[in-house]
């Protein structure tokens, strides 16, 4: 009987293949996907543009090191022309095993330190971008480094979009550093910040929510809020939301200023162009010949004379407006440099009061929906006769 | 930038020279321009484009010195009677080379050199095609690095199962030695000579153990590959309605090398007289 035919992939008769050729295609796979490498920290150079984060507490980092073991590997680039490998992160990690002694460092790393391999064919752009992800993964940053981060970042997205490789610029923000897109549109507005506020705001003064809501106020709007932050220590909801309407009607007051003065000056300038061409007509009549009597002439003068002068009446009695118009504005701005100490505290003692105005009248409703429980309370029932005999005095003084 | 796909199985004559020939030929018709590189000193390639024995090509300029203009790549390029096909032919010589750059191996990373020196060419070609040798040396790790794209052809036997686990040990030492991330981009059968017993049990075994890699897409033997590689032509030249040629057509298809409008003029191509 003829054998049966069975024939597979990598196996043979005598087994001198290895049939795992799928196993070792995963390897190959996993090692593009992370390639990981012991290297001597002589084949380990320093980045310049790790400049930006600290290298401050070395010493205390190797002792940790040395205590607890070497918690993350470090990130690097090889270069192929020098055979070394440049850091992307792990500065201060990298710095820290060097001070280390010759048998501390072989007791810990006898193959030298755990490396993780970035791919070598990338852009200085992207080895850049990586340099920031890597940091902004393992450190702790404070706001101003975090912001630095962000800025950069767009400035090196912005080469990228202009060459058509990305399209939107805070979504791969997002991406890089883990954070929502929403939360990288935040930086972007927290940048339009007078210098005062951006510094409160790396002080952790006030919060990125609070940078993002202060950033789209105008400059004289932001000065205001930095005073009453000044004053008291930080700034509530409804204090915001009237010097964010004040700043809305001066925006508004602006553009309907303007566009009077715009359509002021073309009426003038309409105006001026009238009065020269009856100038012209006037002296087309006088200076050139034509058939007319005399008569008709003096009396076609004379009418077209009456006319420039109206025009030119016209045309003063826009000049001045234009000018007091002028004025008035210039008065207005000279007052409105900021918001006056007693404007804010009017504003502050306004948005209190709201506060507990509201406050009253939402525990109120809890009282008279409560009412069986007043009268079954002698305590309760006495506390709301109280509260009737003040609120009677209160409106007495205010003669309602 | 141009796409580099390499050819590459360190088991001889599975098909790797067809394959290469066949393939750009296909995407030349289509409309894109080709650069084939011959790295094989048997030469088989440029024989087929018309190159005798005695060119003179300074294969050192081009592996051991990193180059930097374009021009100094381009002149050793020719043009061949071949509508959009290219050629950077084979020499003897190519031998002597492999010394060469193992000596300079030793104080630089001459194995980067070819790609440097190609990427100089930019977008002057579409594709640029390597055949490699079977014979492992520095030339084909050159390759390697090169290549965007390895593909291996194998037939329907275990000598070529072989060459591919060696050439995975060789794409995983040049990925450690130079920190790079070559990938493995699939494997295709050749020489199909019908649907034979053998032919379906390692079809089938070659999709389970790799998968997306392996491309199911064979090339079935036919008279006029024998025949074309005797008279020396490429093979759509010699008979472009054959059943290799078709099977080719749809291996190129698989791997997306061509677009609707390329494959529009292909289709005309293979419908006229021409």
């Amino acid at each position: 009987m003829a054998k049966k035919k069975d024939f597979h992939v990598g196996r043979t008769t005598n087994a001198t293949l290895n049939a795992a050729g799928g196993q070792r295609l995963q390897q190959l796979k996993a090692q593009t996907q992370y390639n990981f490498k012991f290297i001597e920290k002589d084949k380990i150079i320093s980045n310049p543009k790790n400049e930006m984060y600290t290298q401050d507490g070395i010493a205390a980092l190797k002792e940790s090191i040395l205590v607890n073991g070497l918690r993350h590997n470090l990130s690097v680039l090889y270069n192929a022309d020098t055979d070394t490998y440049r850091l992307i992160s792990g500065e201060r990690r990298y710095h820290a095993i060097c001070a280390m002694t010759e048998t501390e460092y072989n007791n810990m790393f006898p193959s030298g330190i755990p490396c993780k391999v970035e791919p070598a064919d990338i852009s200085e752009i992207d080895e850049e971008i990586m340099l920031i992800s890597a940091n902004h993964d393992v450190r702790e940053s404070s706001m101003e480094v975090k912001r630095w981060e962000v800025s950069r970042l767009k400035e090196l997205y912005e080469t990228k979009k202009i060459s058509g490789e990305i399209k939107n610029i805070n979504a791969e923000i997002a991406k890089q550093l883990n954070i929502s897109e929403r939360q990288a549109r935040k930086y972007t507005t927290a940048e339009k910040l007078i210098p005062e506020l951006s510094e409160l705001l790396n002080a952790n003064g006030i919060d990125l929510n609070e940078a993002d809501k202060f950033g789209r106020l105008d400059e004289d709007a932001q000065k205001s809020i930095l005073h009453i932050i000044q004053l008291n220590g930080s700034v509530n909801n409804e204090e915001y939301q009237t010097i964010k309407k004040m700043s809305e009607d001066n925006a508004k007051a602006a553009k309907s200023y303007k566009s009077e003065l715009d359509k002021t000056s073309q009426k003038l300038e309409q105006q001026q162009q009238l009065v020269e061409s009856l100038q012209q007509q006037i002296s087309d009549l006088q200076n050139l010949p034509h058939e007319k009597t005399k008569e008709d002439l003096q009396s076609e003068i004379t009418f077209i004379s009456n006319a420039k002068q109206k025009a030119e009446a016209e045309v003063s009695k826009l000049l001045n407006k234009i000018d007091k118009m002028q004025e008035e504005q210039k008065l207005k701005s000279q007052k409105n440099i900021a918001v006056s100490d007693a404007d804010l505290k009017r504003i502050s003692a306004q948005a209190k009061t709201e506060q507990a105005l509201m406050q009253i009248e939402n525990n109120f409703t809890i009282l008279k929906n409560n009412q069986t429980t007043i009268l079954q309370n002698v305590d309760l029932k006495t506390r709301v006769a109280i509260l009737k005999e003040r609120i009677e005095a209160l409106a007495n003084t205010l003669e309602l | 930038m141009a796409q580099v796909i390499s050819f590459i199985n360190e088991k001889g004559g599975v098909g790797k020279s067809t394959s290469a020939i066949t393939i750009s030929q296909i995407l030349a018709i289509s409309g894109y321009k080709i650069l084939i590189i011959d790295l094989d000193p048997q030469m088989n390639t440029s024989k087929v484009f018309g190159v005798q024995d005695d060119n003179l090509i300074d294969y050192e300029h081009l592996f051991c010195n990193k180059q930097t203009d374009k021009e100094s790549v381009q002149k050793y390029i020719m043009e061949t009677e071949h509508k959009n096909i290219s050629l950077l032919s084979a020499s003897r010589e190519l031998n002597q080379l492999i010394y060469k750059i193992y000596d300079i191996s030793k104080t630089e990373s001459v194995e980067l050199y070819l790609k440097h020196n190609l990427e100089l060419l930019g977008d002057t070609y579409d594709y640029i095609i390597i055949d490699n040798s079977p014979f492992k040396s520095y030339l084909t790790s050159c390759a390697i690095i090169a290549s965007d794209k390895i593909i291996t052809p194998v037939n329907v036997d275990n000598f070529s199962y072989d060459g591919l686990m060696s050439l995975f040990d060789t794409i995983e030492e040049l990925n450690t030695k130079y920190s790079l991330h070559i990938e493995f981009a699939g494997l295709f059968m050749t020489r199909i000579t019908g649907r034979t017993t053998i032919y379906k049990q390692m079809f089938e075994d070659y999709e389970n153990m790799f998968g997306d890699n392996f491309i199911p897409v064979s090339i079935r033997n036919c008279i006029a590959v024998s025949e074309s590689n005797t008279t020396f032509e490429p093979l759509l030249t010699y008979d472009k309605k054959c059943t290799a040629a078709q099977d080719y057509i749809e291996l190129v298809n698989y791997l997306g090398l061509m677009d609707n409008k390329h494959f529009r003029e292909l289709a005309k191509y293979l419908k006229g007289d021409n």
